[in-house]
């Protein structure tokens, strides 16, 4: 079970995904929280200094912050290791160069947070049974998700382009009755990610669910429903949309006037998405810091029908 | 765009930088149609090894990150084919050696 928690900027994402995560443990669901947003503020929110690698937060709740770049900058240490038992010592220098060059083509930050995410993917189910991702704002968000479709073409269109080449290497060694290569390390390879990849698509569309959060304004709404769209496109399911900090409604004057807005937003916000598949969730401006295992668990009342069947139902 | 037609326009423009880099290697010029065989399949890994060094050009690879473990093979490769044309060094340390 995966669930994202995506939005404009200062939505309140993370104090949602933090709080989410919190109440599922709580019901005895192993969680790990993780945020892939490059200026993360889970560690925070939670009150606990937090790394690439999960650790142990709570009862039956992990969490870690993780980074492209960090990704990247590994990635490229063990290409490199393995590359000193696979090619001449003289070309080392050139290789490590063509590595340095290929981290720093624009993409390969998302595509190596994509990586690491794909291993916490894979190991849910396993070492935890819910993943809750505290996304980065909704533009990083999709890309983050259509990378495999934009991805997988290209790697198709290279392991074609690779076997073909020994396909007929292979019938011109056949006629002059010497034996070809069986195995093409290279061509392996680049099939292994793709159907990492691959893998990584289809659970995200069977198993994650993407929760877009909003505040009750017209600005939000619009890229809200922008990105419902773009999500669909990508074959990735709708959770209930969160319509966070919503005022109470017994205000006067100034506030008064803004309550009359927010009841046009979430009226359109019910249209929209308000049918039995997605639902819309209204979280109320809530007092406290909001920030600290405890306090987070009191908010989370507010989640209840967010939550998936827990293992004490089921 | 789409994927695929970035790929293609990504692919024409390879076999024209690749085309004008033969010029100068006119060596691989082959008479009998066995050799001709070897070479469309050097052509072809000619053109993926380009498009996996294609940061060495200047052109982005938005498929870099997912290609990495490429790099030393198709470095070897090349290696091995400057060799072949009859150098012991490519003469660009920014592509081999
Ligand atoms: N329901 C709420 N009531 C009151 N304050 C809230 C509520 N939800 C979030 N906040 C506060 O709003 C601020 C922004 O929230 P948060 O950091 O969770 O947003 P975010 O969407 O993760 O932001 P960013 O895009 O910067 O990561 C925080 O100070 C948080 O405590
Ligand atoms: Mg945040």
């Amino acid at each position: 079970m995966i669930r994202f928690f995506g939005g404009k900027g200062g939505v309140g994402k993370t104090t949602l995904a933090a709080a989410f995560a919190v109440r599922q443990a709580r019901r005895g669901v192993r969680t790990l929280v993780v945020s892939t947003d490059p200026a993360h503020s889970l560690g925070d929110v939670l009150g606990e200094s937090l790394s690439d690698e999960p650790r142990s937060v709570g009862e039956s709740l992990l969490a870690a912050e993780i980074s492209g770049e960090r990704q990247a900058s590994n990635r490229v240490a063990e290409v490199l290791e393995d590359a000193r038992h696979a090619v001449p010592r003289e070309v080392l220098p050139a290789v490590e160069r063509h590595l340095r060059r290929a981290v720093d083509s624009p993409g390969t930050v998302e595509s190596a947070l994509l990586d690491r995410l794909t291993d916490l993917v894979e190991r849910t189910g396993r070492d935890w049974d819910l993943l809750v991702v505290d996304s980065a704002p909704t533009g990083h968000m999709l890309r983050l998700l259509s990378l495999p479709a934009l991805l997988t073409p290209w790697i198709e269109g290279l392991a074609h382009n690779r076997k073909q080449a020994r396909d007929v290497d292979r019938f011109a060694d056949g006629l002059l009755g010497e034996v070809g290569p069986q195995n093409d390390p290279l061509l392996e390879r680049l099939q292994n990610r793709r159907r990492r990849l691959e893998a990584l698509q289809s659970r995200l569309r069977e198993d994650a669910r993407v929760h877009l959060v909003l505040v009750p304004e017209r600005l939000p709404l619009a890229e809200t429903e922008r990105a419902a769209d773009q999500l669909a496109e990508a074959g990735v399911s709708l959770g209930a949309v969160l319509v966070n900090r919503v005022a109470s409604g017994d205000e006067s004057g100034v506030l008064a006037r803004r309550r009359t807005q927010e009841r046009a937003v979430l009226a359109r916000v019910r249209e929209r998405f308000g049918g039995e598949e997605t639902g819309v969730l209204t979280v109320p401006l809530l007092p406290g810091e909001l920030t600290g295992v405890a306090d987070l668990a009191e908010a989370s009342g507010w989640l209840q029908s967010l939550d998936p069947p827990g293992p004490r139902e089921a | 765009m789409t994927a695929g037609g970035r790929w293609r326009r990504l692919g024409a423009r390879l076999l024209r930088y690749w085309r004008r880099f033969e010029r100068g290697h006119e060596l691989l010029l082959v008479s009998r149609w066995r050799q001709g065989l070897r070479k469309e399949a050097r052509r072809r890994d000619d053109t993926l090894r380009t498009l996996l060094l294609l940061e060495s050009l200047g052109v982005d690879n938005p498929v870099a990150y997912e290609t990495l473990d490429a790099v030393p093979y198709l470095v070897a490769d090349f290696h091995a084919w400057h060799r072949r044309m009859g150098r012991d060094e490519f003469g660009d340390a920014g592509v081999c050696c």
